[in-house]
């Protein structure tokens, strides 16, 4: 730690101090009315200042460093709008007039774009106008529209993930979501406090999670990243995606962030509702202007509601949320923004009264958060601003599941330290519950310090900072009941309650430096964002290099190259998951009166220490060229990502010698029983833990192009083309019993270990975007053909035969070289997929449509649909039997907004 | 075995005209039988119209010939069906028989369209012996308010006239394909015309007759016993259950007080079986919760127990079912894995060979709806009808063997080797042993 200080201090020692001239300016609107709270930013560095209530602004800038500057200004429901200012002309005040964004504006950017000056050398950016066209009921619709993603029909059914340059499925995926961070504001949501899971011993990663059997599907994202679908998109402004190597003041991602700013300072009331099938959704957003000296106050609710079959109320999935956001500055300097913000969710799977089996699942989410942004402006040579950032959420969780149970009377135990008890018979008709209650409580806390200094003729922009994470979970968790057990003795194993409360909380602790600065080298531009992190994850310290260089080819032609590696920390879910107990029968006489039955079991605990669990890495190398014609530009990015350690469960082997009892049988009364001195060993018990064994390699192209509007035919035209591969084992190890056949002539290899298996995905696709835009008639149609050329996943490993043994008594034998001819063993060869592959015999291609009018500036009419042709491509394959259907069918919405 | 041929030669229809067609059905004996002087002219034989279900019989003539002059056009099965009376057989074959002997042919879906068509079907013998199944109860119950498939079990009768001991007969549940007739790939090359494994296929396999002269066991169960210690008496019978409890209250609690399923109406008290299957100590088994050992009971002896984790039968019908008793020891016998294994690794099964010769009774279920039906695993010598519970699965019927006569009180149960003719159905099974037909 102290080795970080003094890095950070050396960083900032040798500055000197810096003069410059005040750039200054203001900000009007069409009607000549100040705007206040407008972001103006000095593209390339870290410098970003707000207009006070007047509209003005202004920036220390040294002409001798610094030739020209390009400033960015931004204001929510305006144009944005940029300026070059010569060094020559710094004196002079600017007078920049934004327009109010509608479709009457000739030029408004519809479709995403990859940004050259952002927070990375590959970002996406989807801004107001371009998320406004997409309709989104939450911002999965938005980032289906990535670059290697495809459209895709409404989903609110089920929870929504996404995996960002990666082709690989299963685990992996996940741990591709979970290591996406969401940034809202600067703060970073996560996941990390989500316990929503029964027992990972007993059931494992996903057979934890409680399951909707009636829909087969799970609600809660206790092992990936946050549910998309809990963030409507009404009220962002903007939405930059990095795919790429993240600035180093990011920190506990892997895989990539998703900044989200949502819109601060006067709006008008906007209106919007759309339909899609059995879904409903509307949205009211209102930025006040609170009056002189008051600041603003920006107001959103939003409420949807789904059914996933308009026929019926089977399944819905409601959300609702609501949020205040009050932004005022303190003098000219202190700029500090509140928001509190609720949200809701029902996930609910409802019961079928002509279903006897009593099925019914829920999914309840409720959080609050409260978040305060403070910036201060310095005018100091050195200090230039500090941030600090403070977040707190605390939601409530709470998923169940019942189902009426119709089985055998069962012997269930219920103790909770290891020893040999007398368990007790229950029922076999219940309602067998499944209850989990979490209070998932997150705190972060960030701050940032912005420096400028110049070393000869560069002037550096260097950041500092440090930030905390504290996840703890206050929930009554798993609300097991002994009583009616969903499952029972599956594997000698049984579910016990688990208080989340007395689950420690994590703290993970991150710092970072950030330098970024500009000079010539053979007189080209080469622009450098250079960074460290430093953070300490589950006890674990990493060090991570994140490097952005831009280096200018020619006047429009410029290489990007980027390299990062980035960790997150392991989530509550796989440090803590709870204790495993094992229940042995020792004596099971069961009669059918439980007065003259006995059940004596040897309970076994086993309490899993996951203070080794290490952190996901992630290592990123990307090359990209940029190209900016006046009509067009385009760009063509490669990278190259290793994804290590990522978190996952596997076997593990639990050799337990039980005592072994004797009974006497005793005419209606309880047998008498006795130990024999002797134990005995159950083959093949087994407890799932946690463990990093989740490793992907990465490879992918992303082509973009896009043009400006054609003037002849009104249109502009993006065009896309990614590819991505992925070579991946998302399991560890894996434990197969021999047929039964060689268990039955008394081999003496029960079981095999085997690597893992490997898969192969690949995964090229394009994508056309037309979009037409009349101003003059406010109308923009724009129609998306999505073309999945080839999708392919093959599975690669020899995974045939065992690399170690364990017989009845799970002693372990390891295995040098396979011999078929093995007594022992040699029985142990297993069926294998390797060489199996599934891919599409031939492209296809998926049409969207998405329509939009606007009348009086005011009004705004939009549909969209997906597959308006209805387009059904089949394909069965012989040898797996299956038959695929490449896209789904047509799925059409309607959204109406005014603003008033 | 002599192939079945189809005579005449292919031509053109007329969509537009239903002319009536005539069908020329030539019954012979099968190889087995050659040599023997039964009177072809007994042979009824059944054509049925598989689209209107019109049903066409008639007697052969000495020569087992008969003729449909004049019957629509369409798809038939045809069955041929020749009963020599007892004393006959045993006149003929000079194997004494109790009952009369059924020789039982059939042919499915062969379509008769041409202006005359011939068939040619043989006929063969089934075994008769003293073990019969009477009552098969393997739909099971309600799922949610009665036992589901908890309650299932088989009655085993002597049918024959004297004390028969049941220590180490065989029950097993037969092996083969269970997909759906008009699901199956044909060309697929382990299968046989019939949809059914063809065994000659299996890894390991070199008997041309692998399909002809065996069974392959998927579970096999062997009621214990030194030889003398269970004797059933002729007319009385025995119960060999998955769960030996009493499923209409499988719990009593601390108090005394009983807990039943929803419905016990529907299910059956079968604390009284004489044998249950207990799997839980079966090696590398991990056990079902549902399969209770009740200590009370005696357990079967296990020798497989196929993919069940208890004497689970099909609730569905798509099962076969048989029973067999052997002088040499059934785990000296040959298993073979399934035809469609091509390579043998920790996930493949073995199945027992049951020779064909062995076996005392068989019983072919099948799926009630037409279109679900499956191929059936057992050739016609050995059942030449299948059968089901007319209300399916889960519905709490079982079968019964129909009664034939009485002889001085001892009921003589039904068995032509054709289960469709041979078995009735109960709304309700019967666990007292004490319900005929």
């Amino acid at each position: 730690m102290t080795r970080i200080l003094l890095f950070l201090f050396l960083f900032t020692c040798p500055a000197f101090a810096q003069t410059g001239v005040r750039l200054t300016g203001q900000v009007n609107d069409q009607h000549g009315q100040p705007l206040a709270f407008a972001t103006v930013t000095i593209e390339g560095s870290n410098l970003s200042v707000h207009t006070d209530d007047d509209g003005k602004f202004g920036f220390t800038v040294d002409p001798e460093v610094v030739k020209s500057v390009t400033l960015k200004v931004r204001m929510v429901g305006m144009q944005p709008f940029t300026v070059t200012v010569e060094g020559k002309n710094y004196l002079i005040p600017l007078n920049i007039v934004l327009k109010d964004q509608n479709l009457s504006l000739s030029e408004v950017t519809i479709s995403a774009e990859r940004v050259d000056k952002a927070a990375s050398n590959s970002s996406v950016l989807f801004d107001r106008e371009s998320i406004q066209q997409l309709q989104a009921f939450s911002i999965t619709d938005v980032l289906n529209n990535l670059p290697g993603k495809t459209v895709q029909p409404l989903d609110l059914q089920s929870p929504q993930n996404i995996a960002l340059r990666s082709a690989a499925t299963d685990n992996a995926a996940m741990n591709n979501a979970m290591g996406t961070s969401i940034i809202v504001d600067g703060i970073a949501q996560n996941n990390n406090a989500n316990m929503q899971n029964k027992n990972l011993g007993m059931y494992g990663l996903t057979g934890s999670m409680i399951n909707d059997y009636e829909n087969n599907t799970r609600y809660d994202v206790t092992f990936g990243g946050l549910d998309l679908r809990e963030i409507p998109a009404d009220n962002i402004e903007s939405i930059e995606v990095i795919t790429g190597v993240a600035p180093a003041k990011y920190g506990d991602l892997t895989d990539g962030a998703i900044l989200i700013n949502r819109q601060a300072g006067k709006t008008d009331y906007q209106f919007s509702s759309r339909v899609n099938a059995g879904s409903t959704n509307f949205s009211l957003t209102k930025g006040f202007a609170l009056g002189k000296k008051r600041g603003a106050l920006n107001t959103n609710f939003n409420y949807l509601f789904s059914n996933a079959d308009p026929r019926d109320k089977m399944k819905t999935y409601d959300r609702i949320s609501g949020g205040l956001m009050w932004t005022k500055r303190f003098g000219s300097a202190v700029k500090n923004t509140l928001a509190v913000d609720l949200s809701k969710k029902l996930d609910n799977a409802k019961q079928d009264p002509d279903d006897g089996r009593d099925l019914l699942t829920w999914s309840k989410n409720a959080q609050y958060s409260v978040s305060n942004r403070t910036s201060v402006e310095i005018r100091h040579h050195l200090v230039r601003r500090v941030d600090l950032n403070l977040g707190f959420n605390a939601g409530r969780s709470e998923t169940y599941s019942q189902w009426w149970l119709n089985g055998a009377p069962k012997g269930v135990a219920d103790k909770d330290t290891t020893g040999v008890y007398e368990g007790f018979y229950i029922p076999g008709n219940y309602t067998a519950v499944d209850h989990i209650l979490g209070r998932p409580v997150n705190f972060i806390g960030s701050l940032s310090v912005s420096n400028q200094l110049v070393t000869g003729k560069v002037l550096h922009h260097l950041d500092f900072g440090s930030n905390v994470l504290y996840s703890s979970n206050e929930g009554d968790g798993v609300l097991f009941d002994s009583e009616r057990p969903r499952f029972a003795n599956s594997g000698s194993k049984n579910e016990r309650p688990y208080d989340f409360q007395i689950v420690p909380a994590l703290v993970n602790i991150g710092m970072y430096v950030e330098d970024r600065f500009k000079f010539d080298l053979l007189s080209r531009e080469l622009s450098i964002s250079a960074g460290l992190r430093y953070d300490l994850q589950n006890g674990f310290g990493s060090w991570q290099p994140r490097i952005n260089a831009r280096y200018q080819l020619k006047k429009d032609l410029s290489l990007n190259l980027a390299y990062g590696i980035a960790t997150k920390a392991p989530t509550m879910a796989f440090r803590y998951p709870g204790p495993t107990y094992f229940d042995i029968p020792l004596i099971n006489y069961y009669t059918g009166d439980v007065r003259e039955s006995l059940l004596l079991v040897y309970t076994w605990k086993y309490t899993p220490d996951n203070s080794s669990l290490r952190p996901s890495k992630s290592t990123q190398a990307e090359a990209g060229l940029n190209l900016k014609k006046k009509h067009f530009n385009t760009s063509l990015f490669g990278y190259y990502k290793r994804s290590e350690d990522g978190f996952n469960a596997e076997s593990l082997i639990m050799g337990v010698a039980a005592p072994e009892y004797t009974y006497t049988a005793v005419a209606g009364q309880k047998p008498t029983y006795a130990p024999t001195g002797r134990t005995f060993i159950t083959p093949g018990l087994s407890s799932s833990v946690a463990t990093n064994n989740v490793n992907s390699d990465n490879f992918g192209l992303e082509w973009l192009l896009n043009t400006k509007k054609i003037r002849a035919i009104a249109t502009s035209i993006s065009f896309s083309t990614a590819f991505n591969y992925s070579r991946y084992h998302n399991a560890g190890k894996r434990i197969v019993q021999a047929a039964e056949e060689d268990i039955l002539a008394d081999k003496k290899a029960w079981y095999g270990i085997y690597n893992p298996a490997s898969f192969e995905n690949a995964y090229l696709s394009s994508r056309l975007n037309t979009d037409t835009h009349l101003p003059r008639l406010g109308f923009v149609l724009s129609i998306i053909t999505d073309i999945v050329w080839k999708d392919t996943r093959k599975s690669l490993s020899r995974d045939e035969y065992p690399f170690a043994y364990l017989d009845k008594d799970s002693r372990v034998f390891m295995i040098d070289s396979f011999d078929p001819a093995d007594p022992d063993y040699g029985h142990l060869v297993k069926q294998t997929s390797a060489g199996s592959e599934k891919s599409n015999p031939f492209a296809y291609a998926n049409f969207s449509l998405r329509v939009a009018k606007e009348i009086n500036k005011k009004y705004r009419f939009s549909i969209n649909a997906y597959n308006f042709l209805n387009l059904r491509q089949r394909y069965y394959d012989r040898v797996s039997k299956t038959l695929y259907t490449y896209q789904q069918p047509i799925s059409v919405g309607a959204q109406v907004s005014v603003k008033f | 075995m002599v192939a079945v041929v189809i005579a005449g030669a292919s031509c053109k229809k007329e969509p537009n005209e239903l002319q009536a067609v005539s069908l020329k059905v030539t019954v012979a004996l099968d190889q087995a039988l050659s040599g023997y002087t039964f009177n072809l002219a007994d042979a009824e034989i059944t054509a049925t119209n598989l689209t209107s279900g019109k049903v066409n019989t008639a007697k052969a003539d000495a020569s087992g010939v008969v003729n449909f002059s004049s019957i629509s056009p369409g798809n038939y099965d045809v069955k041929a069906t020749l009963t020599v009376k007892a004393e006959d057989y045993t006149t003929i074959t000079g194997t004494f028989v109790e009952d009369d002997v059924v020789l039982n042919g059939t042919l499915t879906n062969k379509t008769v369209s041409d202006a005359s068509t011939s068939l040619n079907i043989d006929i063969k013998a089934g075994r008769v012996g003293g073990w019969v199944f009477k009552q098969i109860y393997y739909a099971g119950s309600h799922t949610s308010n009665g036992a589901s498939f908890r309650d299932q079990f088989i009655e085993i009768y002597n049918n024959s006239n004297e004390i028969l001991y049941a220590d180490s007969l065989y029950f097993a549940q037969v092996e083969g394909v269970n997909t759906r007739l008009s699901s199956i790939d044909f060309s697929l090359p382990y299968l046989r015309s019939n949809g059914q494994y063809d065994w000659t296929k299996s890894i390991g396999m070199n008997d041309v007759n692998a399909n002809e002269n065996y069974t392959y066991a998927r579970s096999l169960f062997m009621i214990p016993g030194t030889g003398k210690q269970h004797a059933v008496l002729p007319g009385k019978s025995i119960i060999i259950a998955g769960t030996a409890l009493n499923h209409k209250a499988p719990f009593t609690n601390n108090t005394g007080k009983e807990v039943t399923v929803k419905d016990p109406s529907l299910t059956v008290d079968l604390s009284g079986a004489d044998f249950e299957v207990y799997l839980g100590d079966f090696p590398g088994n991990t056990p079902l919760a549902t399969d209770m050992d009740n200590p009370a009971i005696t357990n079967m002896v296990n020798y497989a127990r196929g993919v069940g984790k208890d004497l689970i039968l099909d609730a569905t019908g798509r099962d076969a079912y048989v029973l067999f008793k052997s002088s040499q020891p059934v785990s000296a016998w040959k298993k073979y894995p399934s035809p469609d294994e091509t390579s043998i690794t920790t996930s493949t099964d073995y199945f027992y060979q049951v020779p064909n010769t062995l076996l005392l009774d068989a019983v072919q279920i099948q799926v009630p709806l037409e279109t679900s039906r499956i191929p059936r695993k057992l050739h016609d010598g050995l059942d030449a009808g299948p059968v089901f519970v007319s209300k399916g699965q889960y519905s709490s019927q079982s079968l019964i063997r129909k009664t034939s006569k009485t002889v001085n009180g001892r009921v003589v149960l039904k068995d032509t080797n054709n289960s469709a003719n041979d078995f009735t159905e109960l709304n309700t099974p019967d666990v007292t042993k004490s319900v005929f037909k």
